[in-house]
């Protein structure tokens, strides 16, 4: 899943430098399965994890490839992590001209439609008829990220849908009743505005309602909500969608809440060297299930002063559903082997222990259900699975380009004071000059 | 006895050139694989439409220069490399300078000094970056904190790297303090190789210390000078590193600079032939401002040692 604050140690990129390992790659070998027995085989697995300061994420680590192993000893895990969501993509993308893509590789449902598109993916669909594997176990909506009319290209692993997270303590020191599923904007403005504390003197508030983070996956709901969106429904323009009024409005409603002094600038966040939401400067947050992970490990904001509710919704009730599974690659030789580590992966024992350790959603629906009452987070955001809505990267091609342009129009709008609507009309333009 | 000395002493030559190219043959092998194909792969590149994974890349010609000359987020990246490199350029030879002349001084410790200088030179540019953008933060970093502490409150609060017109200039800064060591070290080589006699001379003529500097230590410092100037150019148009660590060419792209946008280009859009235009543009750009460099110093050069 992609995370907003990642700050990893990208690879410097050059173009040139990139070029001949790319044109050397395609002249080179295809060492995709190499065998070190006549029986041993080693699958190529890549990913986007790495190290994880969780003690959870890493015994959740260790115990699957255990099992793994006692399952199939004679099938080796070669894992390539490669750290980032975009850089995740672009390494991929090139590995796949090259020829050197892994065997197995984790797809990200907001960045599926570029492999799938491409044709890299296997098809899964006759394994799937042949074994008569069943796929009732799977949220339906979860498995269609991955689906192209009758063909399926991945099972997913892990999912959820955005949600809005809230600290319970600033909420009681406010007097503010704890937000409830189905509330309105006005509700959520009004909670942001009495949850805003500006003592005199100090240049601007000490805490604030809500946290606007410049992160396009987690503002996209609210311009859903409104009836709005960033391109048309076949995916192939973003005028007519992203130049609109209902999206203008959401876009303005965000403005507002920076603009009021009821979030903090981008600066201000900034200037927290942390998490805003983690450190008490703000009492809202949006974020996926994966914030427990971290919130988990938080020394200051305690998870019994957390709460999780779904989106605060306008004229229609919707979240963004981020999903991760796992899909062969057309050049993997070992197929048939590819194909049991994704189905262990996507089935019980994993979705089980990930459920258990609290590292993820379930895709597994009976799975996730047996959750429901394990913590006080589960159940809301199963309740939310159903206002799900795929991310558009999931079907549209260039979608990682909509979103660094739609992220510089919130730039352009938020410290660049430019009017929302000049603003989007210019991106609206750029992306339709794009896709 | 002659004959065959002469012929010994010809295979004998003959095995030192075959020795000699065994010896250049890493270097050149090196060179052609990883520095002459991809340079002239580029170029074919930006002749086509060249998208990573579409498996159809049609020759286009010139299209794709054509096409960038109407782009005007790619002269937007061109103004911003200007902008950086005649900020970062002139300042950081200015600074190196006065920097290689303190530690040129006979005393104590320069050798420390020297050390410290150059250290940033051989740390990781992520690294750098990283550290720079907590001392850019606003009200917690090194620079807020310092300006909160001398009275400068409303200064404290300036996000250095969000701010439309910090941003650049923050940048800038950043790049006198890692760009110095190499520099210095530079100048320092030149400062040595000035002969002490014509110092000497200039102190029994009394001059005084300006005047020496000026009229003795700048001229002769001039080769030094311009290699400095045009390495230092070159690398100014290419900065990628600090801008990918810490603005991503933000905010709303004050500081996409064109090895970002190259980048970006390449690797976010995936069309490497627009991204190979470019980057052949920039070479133009470079090649262009370095020999104008070269041109107008070699002049002030020549005049120099004639007079």
């Amino acid at each position: 899943m992609a995370e907003a604050r990642q700050i990893g140690l990208r690879y410097r990129g050059q173009v040139l430098l990139t070029l001949v390992g790319l044109s050397l790659g395609l002249a080179g070998c295809h060492p995709s399965s190499r065998s070190t027995d006549a029986t041993d085989v080693t699958l190529r697995v890549a990913d986007w994890g790495g190290a994880s300061a969780d003690p959870a994420i890493s015994r959740f680590e260790s115990e699957v490839m255990a099992e793994w192993q006692r399952q199939h000893p004679h099938i080796h895990i070669a894992p390539e992590h490669i750290p980032g969501s975009d850089v995740y993509v672009s390494k991929m993308l090139t590995a796949f001209v090259a020829g050197t893509e892994p065997d197995v590789m984790a797809l990200d449902a907001s960045s599926a439609a570029v492999f799938i598109e491409n044709n890299t993916l296997l098809d899964m669909t006759p394994r799937i008829e042949q074994e008569h594997f069943d796929l009732g176990d799977y949220y339906p909506n979860v498995l269609d990220l991955a689906r192209r009319g009758s063909h399926l290209y991945a099972l997913p692993a892990d999912f959820t849908p955005m949600m809005l997270y809230y600290n319970k303590s600033l909420f009681r020191n406010a007097g503010v009743p704890f937000p409830q599923d189905g509330w309105t904007w006005n509700e959520f403005r009004e909670d942001c505005r009495r949850l805003t504390v500006w003592p005199a003197g100090t240049p601007h508030p000490t805490q604030y309602g809500f946290e606007l983070q410049n992160w396009m996956p987690g503002w996209i709901p609210w311009i859903w909500q409104n009836g709005g969106d960033v391109l048309t429904p076949d995916g192939k323009h973003a005028a007519g969608a992203l130049d609109t009024a209902a999206t203008g409005e959401a876009f303005q409603f965000l403005y507002k809440l920076v603009a009021d002094k009821l979030a903090p600038t981008l600066s201000e966040s900034q200037a927290q060297g942390a998490d805003p939401f983690q450190s008490g400067l703000t009492a809202m947050q949006i974020s996926g299930h994966w914030n427990l992970v971290g919130l988990r490990a938080s020394e200051k904001l305690k998870l019994a002063d957390v709460g999780v509710v779904g989106l605060p919704e306008r004229r229609r009730r919707v979240t963004v559903l981020y999903e991760s599974g796992y899909a062969i690659t057309k050049g993997c030789r070992r197929t048939a082997e590819a194909w049991e580590y994704v189905k262990f992966m996507s089935g019980p024992f994993v979705q089980r222990k990930k459920a258990e350790l609290g590292v993820g959603i379930s895709a597994n629906r009976q799975v996730a259900e047996s959750r429901r009452e394990a913590s006080p987070f589960e159940a809301a955001f199963l309740d939310n699975v159903r206002y799900g809505v795929a991310p558009k990267g999931a079907t549209v091609e260039n979608y990682a380009q909509v979103e660094d342009i739609g992220r510089e129009a919130m730039e352009e709008i938020l410290v660049g004071g430019k009017p929302v609507s000049s603003a989007l009309r210019e991106a609206a333009k750029r992306i339709d000059a794009e896709l | 006895m002659n004959a065959v000395g002469s012929r010994a002493e010809k295979s004998g030559e003959r095995n030192q050139t075959r020795a000699g190219l065994l010896f250049i043959l890493p270097a050149f092998l090196h060179l052609t694989v990883f520095v002459l194909f991809p340079i002239l792969f580029a170029f074919v590149l930006s002749l086509h439409r060249w998208d990573v994974l579409k498996p159809n890349r049609p020759f286009v010609g010139l299209e794709n220069y054509a096409k960038l000359l109407h782009d005007p987020l790619f002269w937007n990246a061109l103004g911003n490399s200007a902008l950086y490199t005649l900020g970062s350029v002139p300042l950081g030879m200015a600074l190196a300078l006065g920097v290689a002349v303190l530690v040129n001084q006979r005393l104590r410790g320069t050798t420390l000094f020297r050390t410290l200088f150059y250290l940033p030179a051989v740390s990781s540019a992520v690294a750098l970056a990283m550290v720079w953008t907590f001392l850019y933060l606003p009200e917690r970093g090194l620079l807020a904190w310092t300006l909160g502490a001398v009275g400068l409150t409303q200064a404290a609060q300036t996000d250095w790297l969000q701010n439309p017109f910090w941003a650049m200039p923050a940048l800038i800064f950043m790049s006198l303090w890692t760009g110095l060591g190499p520099r210095m070290v530079l100048f320092l080589a030149g400062l040595q190789s000035v002969p002490a006699a014509l110092y000497e001379a200039a102190a029994i003529d009394g001059a005084g210390h300006w005047s020496v500097f000026r009229h003795i230590t700048l001229p002769l410092l001039l080769p030094t000078t311009l290699f400095v100037l045009v390495t230092s150019t070159i690398s100014a148009f290419q900065v990628f590193t600090p801008v990918y660590m810490m603005t991503r060419g933000g905010p709303v792209r004050h500081t996409d600079v064109v090895g970002y946008h190259i980048y970006n280009t390449a690797w976010r859009q995936f069309h490497l032939g627009t991204a190979s235009a470019q980057s052949y543009v920039l070479f133009l750009v470079v090649l262009a401002v370095s020999s104008l460099q070269f041109r107008l110093m070699q002049k002030r050069i020549s005049g120099f040692t004639v007079s």
